[in-house]
C-alpha cells in the first residue's frame, strides 16, 4: 500500500489519492460503522472522511495513511456527536464496579453463538472514550501508538481503555445470554 | 478496577519484562479477579474478529465517484464545493441502504460527455440499479420517491436531482429554473401547440435522456434513465412537479 511519499505525490491529483487511500478503504469503514451517531450513516461518514482526506492530501506526508484517515474519520464523527449535542461519556474507573461479581461467563457456554449485531449494539453501550480506543485499535487495525497519537492521549491510557472495553463487552454479552 | 488492572494490561499488551511476567504468570494461578479479568479481554478480542468485515459492495466506486466530482471543481471554490460534492454522494447512500445494488448499466461516459447540470445528471443516472422486473410488466403504478433530493450546482446550474422508482425500475429527475442546455447529438422535440416548452431528447453513455424545457416558468425539467425515451416521458407525466 503506497503512502503518498511513495507515489511521489505533490499534487492533488485524484488518482494518486485513490490508490494511496483506497486500500484502506475497509478499516475506515468499520470505524465509521462504530464512531458515527447513527450506524445507518457510516457510509455518509466514510464519504465525507475521504472528500475531506482529499482537500488535505497535499500536506499529508506522514507515511501512515490508514491512521491519518481513521483520524480524519474520528474527527468527522465527533463533530457530527458535537451537533447533536451528545456529549462524549466520561471514562469512569467505576463503570465496571456493577460487574465485579461473578457471573455467568460467555466463554464457559458449550455452544457459542456471536451475535453481531448484539456485538455491535454492545459496542454502541461503551463509553465513547473506550469506544474509541477499541475501535480504533481492533477494528481500525491501528497500534496503541498510533491510537494514541489520533485521539491525543497517552498509549498507557489507550491499552487501560481497551482492556475496559473488552471487559466490558464480555459482560454486557454475558449478562444478555443469561436472561431467561 | 481490579488492583492490579495496571500490570495486567501491560502483560496483555506484552510490555513486561521477562523476570516480571514470571512473577505475574504466577500471580494469576493465585488470583481468581485477575484471571476472569484476563479470559474476558481475551474473550472480547476474539469476538470482536466477526467485526473486522469488508466494507459494503459499491461503496469504492461511490467513494471514488465523490473524489472525481470533487476534483473537477476549480480550486477557488474547492472548499464549499467539496462538501456538496459529499452531500450529493452521500445522497446515494440512501439508495444504497434500501439495499439496491449499485452496479453502472453502461461503461463511463464516451469522450464527447455532456458536461455540466446534464453531465451530472448522466452520471448519477448511471449508477442507477438494475430493473428488478421487465418493463413489458409495467401496470401503471404511482411512481414514488426514492430518499431525499438532492441540492447541485454544476456549470453554474442550480438544479434539484430526485430519485423515483416506478415499475421496478428508478428514474431520476432533475429540475431547474434555467433551461437544461441540449448536449451533442440529442434531438429537438416537436414543439406542442400552445406550449412554450422546448424539449429535447438525447442518449449519452447507455442513459436516455428526456427534458421539457420552460423559457419562462418555474422548472426545466429533465429526465434520465435507462429505460427508452417512451417511459422516461411517461414519468414525467405521472409525477407532480411544482
Amino acid at each position: 500500500m503506497a503512502s503518498c511519499e511513495e507515489v511521489g505525490v505533490t499534487s492533488s491529483g485524484h488518482q494518486a489519492f485513490l490508490d494511496a487511500t483506497l486500500p484502506h478503504l475497509d478499516a475506515v469503514h468499520r470505524v465509521a460503522r462504530h464512531m458515527a451517531t447513527d450506524p445507518g450513516l457510516a457510509d455518509d461518514l466514510v464519504q465525507e472522511t475521504y472528500l475531506r482526506a482529499y482537500a488535505a492530501f497535499h500536506t499529508h506526508r506522514g507515511p501512515n495513511t490508514r491512521a491519518w484517515l481513521v483520524a480524519i474519520c474520528v474527527n468527522q464523527a465527533r463533530s457530527q456527536a458535537r451537533r447533536l449535542r451528545r456529549r462524549p461519556l466520561e471514562d469512569l474507573g467505576a463503570d465496571l464496579e456493577a460487574f465485579e461479581e461473578p457471573g455467568p461467563e460467555p466463554f464457559q457456554q458449550v455452544a457459542v453463538r456471536l451475535d453481531v449485531a448484539a456485538l455491535t449494539r454492545a459496542i454502541a453501550v461503551l463509553s465513547e472514550p473506550q469506544r474509541a480506543c477499541l475501535v480504533l485499535m481492533e477494528l481500525g487495525g491501528l497500534t496503541a501508538a498510533e491510537t494514541a497519537e489520533v485521539l491525543g492521549c497517552p498509549r498507557g491510557t489507550v491499552l487501560a481503555r481497551v482492556h475496559r472495553g473488552r471487559r466490558r463487552l464480555a459482560q454486557i454479552m454475558a449478562a444478555e445470554r443469561a436472561r431467561p | 478496577m481490579i488492583s492490579h488492572e495496571r500490570e495486567l494490561v501491560a502483560f496483555l499488551a506484552g510490555d513486561l519484562e521477562p523476570d516480571e511476567r514470571r512473577r505475574f504468570d504466577a500471580h494469576l494461578l493465585r488470583c481468581d479477579a485477575c484471571w476472569r479479568a484476563l479470559r474476558q479481554d481475551r474473550w472480547a478480542r476474539q469476538a470482536l474478529e466477526l467485526l473486522r468485515l469488508p466494507a459494503p459492495g459499491g461503496l469504492a466506486e461511490r467513494v471514488a465517484m465523490g473524489v472525481e466530482l470533487a476534483s473537477d471543481r476549480s480550486p477557488r471554490r474547492r472548499g464549499g464545493r467539496v462538501l456538496v460534492a459529499a452531500a450529493l454522494v452521500a445522497a446515494l447512500g440512501l439508495a444504497g441502504g434500501l439495499g439496491l445494488s449499485f452496479a453502472p448499466s453502461s461503461p463511463p461516459a464516451a469522450p464527447r460527455a455532456p458536461q455540466g447540470a446534464v453531465g451530472t445528471v448522466v452520471r448519477f443516472a448511471q449508477l442507477l440499479p438494475a430493473p428488478s422486473q421487465p418493463s413489458s410488466t409495467r401496470n401503471g403504478s404511482v411512481p414514488s420517491t426514492v430518499g431525499q433530493p438532492l441540492e447541485l450546482d454544476a456549470g453554474g446550474q442550480r438544479f434539484e436531482l430526485t430519485y423515483y422508482a416506478v415499475d421496478g425500475r428508478e428514474e431520476v429527475v432533475a429540475t431547474s429554473t434555467l433551461m437544461f442546455p441540449m448536449p451533442a447529438g440529442g434531438v429537438p422535440l416537436p414543439i406542442r401547440q400552445g406550449s412554450q416548452s422546448q424539449g429535447w431528447k438525447a442518449t449519452s453513455g447507455g442513459i436516455q435522456m428526456y427534458c421539457q424545457n420552460a423559457p419562462v416558468g418555474p422548472s426545466s425539467v429533465l429526465v434520465a434513465g435507462t429505460g427508452p425515451i417512451s417511459a422516461l416521458e411517461g414519468l414525467l407525466a405521472r409525477i407532480p412537479l411544482g
